[in-house]
Formats: structure tokens, sequence, C-alpha cells
């Protein structure tokens, strides 16, 4: 049974009824919602949904039959500029009146010079003018788009709507529902069997409870998606997004995500084994494993590095190690092991961070270049200077590093002379203008 | 990488710095205080332990222990003295403890004394020769003959002294009611000890004279070829191999009188050659070129056609040593010869180590053996196993290291000056407590805790050292002791290697590759000689002191009284040098129109507790 369809899943036993359900509005609505990323609906719910909507749109069909038919049938940018024409109609009409009113007066004070008009003709003209003027305001306030809602009130509505969820009710399904749960732990249990919900570094999660509130409140107060940014109506429709899309889960890739719940997080231990590693090369083999395991998180503890530059002193300890953390207001904070503060920085350049002291911290992605070995100048003190001068032993040949350098390039280039000029001779004795066989000589 | 010291710098660190005018002669005097006062406490430590009352071992102070010590105390006071100004300063010879044969070299960390018992148990107590015994024990006994050797720099300037004191048997003063030394010492040990002091101290007259030659006594300007009035290398050493003589003693070979500069006082000696090197030097073709003397002499004496076999091998062989010292010394200053004129100006080290003969049954050559660090080598033979504490860092070589231990050990090292070091120096918590105020009550002084985070922390640096060592980025310091060798062994010695064989272990400068050139007996066939049962092991006298000349005043930068003693011997009054020593000791007596010399003093005790240096005297 080859023939199947992936929006739809469901197979069938010939092709014709294939063709025939692709033609349906049942396969184009699936097809929509995969595209949606949505899961398919089986025939009967589609019906049903169908039969559903068939219902709601008879009776607004009803409802509006009478009064709107004819708008109704009209696009809404029809509608809109029906409406201005009605608008500058009235308007219009407004303007006559006026200038009727206008000319009356005139015709007055022509007639017997009294600047009044009679006063039933003057009351029917200004009710009239009223009467307009009131169409148009109606008009002019249905045009206008709605205000939307300002910050506080936006607040205090999902403050009312709030939903409160309990040590043991699940983030994802619908409130009170799941009545099994009764310990904090079966629930975590639950969450990740049901909706594969998991917090990501659990070993270094230190707070687990606040960060289920963390996140409880981001669903029943702000009505937010988890994985994506989608704001739903209410929680309940938050609730149903996530589970459709599965987005039950924390994202933990990019910065700006694990910065968003990192003051859960304690990573003081990992960056002690860190340093283990750095000091004894990571040796044994159980150390190495649980490190292999670490690899894809190095990045964000920002362990720095120091690179080797002329402090004595640095250079006998190793590295300077430099753990970089993030306050709630999203500062940087530089910090050593004995808690010295090196966030008075002058420069941070990306990668490197320039200390007011002169030494330059490497960010740890360039750790192999860093690493490489570098010959350090030999500073000789005086006492080393006056034996150094004082020793006679011949076997201390005094190479001078440049001059040797430039010996080495001398003789590559006589070599490389030396073979230029053989191939051109090679080449200029080969060249014969015509071929002679030799034995026809 | 290249290192170069460029000419100009060459001559700045070799003659400038080492002209001696007013702050170097003070940074020298200075020096010299600190020795003497260190000689001062440590002398006192050992009075107050093994002299002067009766204590059981617990409470006696061991050896390593009085190392530690006197390292301790010299550098708290280096510690508090030139505070302001940062100038290279510190130990310049670690404090060692020889004790009868040992002639150099010991001064054992906290723990090596553990270790080393733990290495030579399997050796039989009997065989074993009486210093070496006491070392082992770790603590001093009744009778020994305890050489200390001291040492420091004060900006390069080095002042060393060596004291030979002796661990005397005690007994109750019907005067004073303190203990006292129930009898001087007698014997071959006190014949040694005392020209050792003698020849030290008319050898600084010698050289003192050197600033006014022209007071020299008649018969000593004899010896200088043309009968110059000059202080040369072959006067002193007709002046001292005949003090030696006279007492039935001989110089060990190393001894030596020379001339030390900044930083280079004879600290690397074995390590570095030493260019421009100025004075005598004693090695083992001294006492064959006696030797051979005498039996000419003895040959000529008795008018025979017969001649010794020493004879007959000295007209075989080829006599080009001469000729190849000579040559040497063309190329390379670096070779000791005594063509040389003492100036004013100049500091000089006396090191003078001598022992008596006067218990040996047969002729012999005094020869020094280096007591292995390796259990099972042949070459140790009945001797004892050792663990060297000094460590000489080569700056000629450069290699990167691979152990973290190491490299911080190297670094430590280099931090230090160019002198040895012990491991002891490199640790943190030595490096604290010379930060510390000095203990003078020597009752209370008790560093028990301190003392096991050290021994912790060498074991660390121990390891470092191990690779810094077979990089040859630094050699140790041999332990040494003095052997007796009879020339009837050595003569009959087959030789079938030829001379050509070198002791790669103990590397010589050029022209001294063989110990014995006439006879020519190698290095190696020496060593093997060592093992042999007719050579004995001689307690040894060492007396060391540094004098600076300058032209109108001669200091003797340290000093030290001699021991109670009596000898049997004295200098011959009939021999015209004699006349000419007694004169030169004469002359310096004499304030006025004598030789001019001052002994500088050890620190007052007043200046040691307020921590500034007195500089007046």
């Amino acid at each position: 049974m080859n023939y199947t369809c992936g929006a739809c899943w469901i197979q069938f036993t010939s092709t014709k009824d294939q063709r025939s359900h692709m033609q349906t509005e049942w396969h184009r609505y699936n097809l929509k919602r995969k595209v949606a990323d949505l899961p398919a609906v089986d025939e009967k719910t589609f019906n049903e949904k169908v039969a559903k909507i068939n219902e709601t749109k008879k009776q607004v069909d009803n409802v509006d039959i009478g009064t709107n038919a004819k708008a109704s049938k009209l696009s809404p940018k029809d509608l809109k500029k029906l409406q201005k024409q009605e608008l500058l109609k009235k308007k219009q009409e407004l303007l006559e009146l006026a200038k009727k009113q206008i000319e009356l007066k005139l015709k007055r004070i022509q007639d017997d010079g009294s600047l009044t008009l009679s006063p039933e003709v003057e009351k029917s003209l200004s009710d009239k003018i009223a009467q307009l003027s009131q169409d148009i305001e109606k008009i002019q306030f249905k045009n206008k788009p709605k205000e939307p809602l300002s910050e506080e009130e936006i607040y205090r509505k999902k403050l009312t709507n709030q939903v409160e969820f309990k040590e043991i009710d699940c983030l994802f399904c619908p409130i009170n529902s799941n009545k099994k749960v009764t310990t904090f732990e079966e629930n975590i249990e639950h969450m990740a069997l049901k909706h594969g919900f998991f917090f990501p570094e659990e070993k270094y999660l230190a707070d687990k409870n606040g960060l289920l509130k963390y996140l409880s409140e981001k669903i029943g107060l702000g009505n937010i998606c988890l994985a994506c940014n989608f704001e739903g109506r209410s929680t309940e429709s938050v609730q149903q997004h996530m589970i459709m899309k599965s987005h039950c889960k924390i994202p933990y890739f990019t910065e700006d995500e694990k910065l968003e719940i990192s003051e859960f997080y304690d990573f003081t231990e990992y960056n002690k084994k860190n340093r283990f590693r750095k000091k004894y090369g990571g040796e044994s083999a159980e150390n190495y494993n649980e490190e292999e395991e670490e690899e894809d998180d190095d990045e964000w503890d920002d362990v720095e590095e120091e690179e080797e530059v002329e402090d004595d002193d640095v250079e006998v300890n190793g590295e300077l190690v430099v753990t970089r953390r993030i306050d709630k207001n999203g500062n940087y904070h530089y910090e050593d092991d004995n808690g010295i503060d090196y966030s008075d920085a002058i420069f941070n350049s990306g990668d490197k961070l320039y200390l007011p002291n002169g030494l330059v911290l490497g960010h740890k992605k360039d750790i192999q270049k860093y690493e490489k070995h570098v010959k350090r100048e030999r500073t000789v003190t005086e006492g080393q200077g006056t034996v150094l001068a004082a020793e006679s032993r011949h076997f201390i040949t005094l190479i001078d590093q440049k001059e040797l350098d430039e010996k080495k390039r001398t003789w590559q280039k006589e070599v490389r002379d030396k073979k230029k000029h053989e191939k051109n001779y090679s080449k200029n004795t080969n060249n014969q203008m015509f071929y002679r066989d030799q034995l026809l000589q | 990488m290249s290192i170069a010291i460029s000419e100009q710098d060459t001559d700045i660190l070799l003659s400038t710095k080492n002209i001696l005018d007013e702050p170097v002669l003070d940074k020298y005097q200075l020096a010299g205080k600190v020795t003497q006062t260190t000689l001062q406490y440590i002398t006192s430590l050992i009075n107050s332990c093994y002299h002067d009352s009766k204590k059981d071992d617990n409470q006696l102070f061991s050896i390593s222990q009085l190392c530690f010590l006197a390292d301790l105390f010299m550098n708290q006071l280096l510690d508090k003295d030139f505070k302001a100004k940062t100038l290279e300063k510190g130990i310049a010879f670690p404090c060692s403890i020889d004790i009868d044969e040992i002639a150099n070299g010991w001064s054992p960390e906290l723990d090596d004394t553990t270790v080393m018992q733990e290495k030579n148990k399997d050796r039989d107590e009997e065989t074993l020769s009486n210093g070496i015994k006491s070392s082992l024990k770790n603590f001093l006994s009744v009778g020994d003959l305890v050489k200390i050797t001291l040492g420091c720099h004060v900006d390069g300037y080095t002042s060393q002294i060596t004291h030979t004191l002796c661990v005397y048997p005690t007994e109750v003063s019907p005067v004073t009611g303190l203990n006292q030394a129930s009898g001087p010492l007698l014997g071959s040990k006190a014949d040694a000890a005392a020209v050792a002091h003698i020849a030290k101290e008319v050898v600084s007259n010698l050289l003192a004279s050197a600033a006014t030659p022209e007071k020299l006594p008649e018969s000593l300007k004899k010896i200088n070829p043309n009968n110059e009035a000059k202080v040369t290398g072959h006067l002193i050493r007709k002046v001292v191999d005949h003090l030696i003589e006279s007492y039935n003693c001989a110089l060990v070979p190393g001894s030596k009188i020379r001339r030390i500069r900044r930083f280079l006082a004879g600290q690397n000696e074995g390590v570095v050659a030493e260019r421009e090197f100025k004075g005598c030097v004693w090695y083992e073709f001294n006492q064959e070129t006696i030797l051979l003397n005498k039996s000419e002499q003895y040959a000529k004496d008795l008018n025979s056609n017969e001649q010794s076999k020493a004879l007959t091998l000295l007209q075989n062989s080829e006599n080009n040593h001469e000729n190849k010292q000579k040559s040497a010394f063309i190329y390379d200053s670096a070779i000791a010869t005594d063509n040389f004129t003492v100036l004013p100006g100049e500091v000089y080290l006396i090191d003078l180590r001598v022992v008596s003969l006067s218990e040996t049954p047969e002729l012999g050559l005094v020869s020094v053996e280096t007591l292995s660090e390796f259990s099972g080598t042949t070459s140790t033979g009945r001797n004892m196993t050792v663990r060297n504490s000094q460590f000489i860092r080569d700056f000629t070589q450069i290699k990167d290291l691979k152990l973290r231990a190491s490299k911080e050990c190297l670094t430590k090292m280099d931090k230090q000056s160019v002198y040895p070091v012990k491991l002891t120096y490199l640790s943190d918590e030595y490096q604290q407590l010379i930060k510390s105020p000095i203990e003078l009550d020597l009752q209370s002084i008790n560093y028990t805790e301190e003392q096991s985070i050290i021994m912790k922390e060498n074991l660390r640096s121990r390891m470092g050292m191990k690779e810094i060592m077979d990089n040859y980025l630094a050699t140790s310091k041999p332990v040494q002791i003095v052997k007796y060798i009879p020339w009837e062994l050595i003569v009959n010695l087959s030789n079938p290697e030829g001379v050509k064989s070198t002791d790669a272990i103990n590397p010589t400068l050029p022209g001294f590759e063989i110990p014995l050139p006439k006879l020519n007996i190698s290095s190696l066939k020496l060593k093997t000689l060592f093992k042999n049962s007719r050579t004995i092991t001689l307690p040894v006298a060492r007396e060391a002191c540094t004098v600076a000349i300058t032209d109108d005043l001669t200091y003797k930068l340290t000093h030290s009284e001699p021991i109670y003693l009596q000898s049997k011997y004295e200098l011959n009054p009939n021999s015209e040098l004699t006349q000419g020593i007694y004169q030169l000791v004469e002359l310096a007596k004499d304030s006025r129109f004598g030789i001019k010399i001052r002994n500088v003093k050890p620190l007052s005790e007043k200046s040691i507790r307020i921590g500034i240096p007195d500089m007046t005297d």
C-alpha cells in the first residue's frame, strides 16, 4: 500500500482514491495545518468543524442580512469607500444648508433690514444642521481605528486574568485537570514523560523551584509561550499552543536565552573543574570524559584566559582565569578566583579584554593560539651577567639569531637561483625548431 | 637563543664595578660583619648545647638544624640591613658543617639525614671513618674537628669565612664554676688546626703588604725573580709551603689563595671556568713535584748509579705538562699560575685546607674523593652514599623544561643570585621566616612547625630539581672527603688505558686532566685507589678569610680567633724564610710604620636588634 497522504496521515488502496482525496477540502485544510506546524485532523473532526463554522455563519448572516445585506457582500475596501462617499454627501448637504441659511439672511437684510430670520425657519434650519453634523461625527467615529489599550490597562487586565500555578500543577495541561500528581517531583516527571519537558544543564541548576515558578508566571500571567514569543489571549490558549506546536521546552541556545534563566544556575563547580583540567592537562580519563560531556556549554561561562605577556608573576602561576558573570541589570562582571574584580577594564573588543595594568585577557575560543609556546626574552640580572661575562668555557657558541636568519635566507636564495638557472639552461638547449629523426640524418 | 654580554657590559661588570671605592668597601665590610656575626651565632649555638651543659640528644641541635638556623640568621640579618635599597644580597655560601675528614659540602637539608641513614643502613659501622659516622648520626661528638663555612654577599660583594672548631670534653672550672674545656686539643688534629690558622694569618699579612711592598723583609724579597719587592704568587706559595712543611702537614688539593671579584667568589668553581683567574691553587701535581724533587735529592745524596723507580719514571715520561699549562695560559686566563702580582685594590680569598701527616704510616699523596649520590656504584667502595644539598645554576645552559614543578623551581632559583642554593631557600615558608624578627634567645629557638612545612615544600622542589639536573641547568656541589694514598700503591699502578682517559664526572680545566702528569696516572686510575685498604682518611683543618687590600689600609673582612690547642711542632728559627716570616708578623703588629691592617668586627648586639648597620669601627 504505497498510496499515502502525508498531510492527513492516511493510506489508500488505489491511486484513484488518493487522487480524489487530494481534491477534497479536508486535505487542503490539513495541508495548511501542516504548513503551520500543527498535527493533522481526521475527517470526522474536520466535518464537525465545518459544520460548526457553517452554523455560526448562518447565524451571523441571519442577523446581518436585514441591515447589512449589501455591506456583507462588499469587501472592506469598498465599504470604506462607501462610507467616505456617504460622509462627503453629508458634508455637502451641510454646506448647502449653511449656504441656504446665509442666502436667506441676506434676503432678509435686503427685504426689511432686520438681521434675524423668522423663528420657524431659523429653527428648522439649525436643527437640520445639528442633525447633519452629528451624523458626520458618527461616521467619522466609526471610521476611526480603535485606540490600543495603555500598558497599565493591559497589565491590570492580565492580573485579573492571572492563573496561579501550584507546585503540583502541570504547566501545560489545563489547570486542575491533572488529579493524579501529588508531589513536585511527580509533577516534573509527568511533564517530562507527557510533554517532553526537561531542564537544560540540570547538574548546575541551583534553584529548580524558582525556575519553575518563573516559567509558570510566564505562562499564567504573561500568557507567553516558553519556546517562541507567541502571546496567547489566555492561559489556556498558550497552553494549547505549546502542546500543539511541541513548544514544551526551555530554549537554551543563544546567549540571551541562557541569560534569561541564568540567575537560577550556579556554574562555580564547573569553572573549578575546568580550571583543574587546564592546570593538569586533563590527563586522567575520568576527568576527560566529564569534560567532553560539558563541551557544549563551554562558551557559556566564558572562562577567559591570560595571553602570555610581560608580567613575570602571572607567568609563574600559569594562566590567569577570569570568570564573567552577568548581574540582573545585564552588566558584565569580571572576577578571578581570588575575587579580584577586573570590571575596570579599559576596553573590551569582544574577544579581548584590555586591563588597566597592561595585561590583555583573551577569549577561550582562541586558547590554541595562546597556548602556543612563545619564547620569552631572557633577562639577565647583574649577577648572572657577571658570571656569564667571566665564563671562558669554549662550548658556548654565541649565535646571533638575526645574522643566522639572514644567512639562511641567502643560502635559500642561492639554491633557488641555481635551480632556476639550470631550468632555463635546459629549456634553452632543448629548444629545437624542427624535429629531425636521428636515423634519417 | 643566544647569550652574549656585550663588550661594554663586560667591561662594566668585570672592571668598573670592582673598583674598590668607598661604597664598594662599605658593602664588603657589611658582608664581612654579617658573616662574622653569623659565625659567632652558630658558635654560641654549638657551645650552648655541646659544651655548656649536659643535655640528652633530644635537646641538642642536630647538624642539619644548625645549618638551617645559621642560614636563617644570616638571611634575617641581611634582610634588616639595607632594607630600603633593592640590592642583590643573600647567602653566598650555605652554612656547611664538615667534621674531620670531610673537606667541604656537608650542609644537609632538614630531612636529608633520615634519607642518608636509610641509604647507608647496610654499611658496617666499623668500616666508616669518624667524621662520616658523626655526620651520619647528625650530631657532633667529643673530639670532632668541626669546620664551619659561611658566606654572604651584599650586591655581589662577597665575604667568606671558614673556621675550625673542636668539640672538647668539658669539666666544671674550680674558679668560675662554669663548664670549660678539660684540656687543649693535641695530636695531629692540633697540628693541622694550628698551622692552618698561622698560615692564614701570615698570608693575610703578606697580602696586606702588597700596598707597601718595599716594606717586605729581604729574605722574602729574595724568593721573587730578580729580588723584586712585590707580592707574587711564587712568594705566597713558597711561604705557605714552608709553614705547612714545618708542621709536618700537607695542603689538601683545592686549597687556594685567589682574587675574588663581584659575584665571582669561587662559588661556582667546577661549573664556570672563570676568565682572568688570579691566584695560587694547590693541586695533586704540586705534591708530586715535591716528592720527585726529594727523590732526586736523595739519589744525589746516595751518589750511586742506582736510581729510584720514581726517578726512572720521571726521565721516561714526557715532561710536557708545563708546556701545556703555558699554552693554555696564553689562550685562556682561566688557568691558575703563580705568575701574578698582588695589587692594592683587589680582594683576596684565603682558603686553606690542611691535614697532618704525623700519624701516617708511609709517604703518600693527599687527595680528595667525591662521595657518590648513588648507592651500589663500585666507586663508593667502603664509603657512604650522600645526598648533595647545594645546587649551582649553570647559566650558559638553556632548555625548556616540561614539568611545572621544575619550571617553578628554576624560576625561584634564578631569582636567587648566582650563588649555590639549598632547596630550603626556595621554599615560600622560609622566605616568610626571613621577614620575621630574629630570635636572639638561644633557649627559645623553636621552628618545628615551620620546618615541617619547609620539608613538605622541599619534596616538590626536589622533584623539579631532578629534571633541572638532568638537563644540566644546574649541578650539585659534591661532598668531598680527604684520602691519603701511599705512593707505593700509585707507583706500582699499571696504567694500560694510558693518560688519555679522563674522568667525565669531575671536569677539570684544560691542562689539568691528569692529576699526576709526571707519573702518568690518570684521574680514573687514582679513583680506583680510593678503595684500597691501605688508603686512609685524614682529618682536615680548614681556615678561610676574605681580605680587601686598599692603598692605605687592608681590611680583614672576616676574622676568627684560634682555638685552644697545643702543637708539638714549631717553625725552625734557623731558616731564613722563618726569619722573614717573623719580621713580617712584627711589621703587621707595628701600627705606625708597619703594615696597616684592620679587622672588621662583627655587628654589635644592639645593631642586630635595631637592624641598622653599624658602619663605624
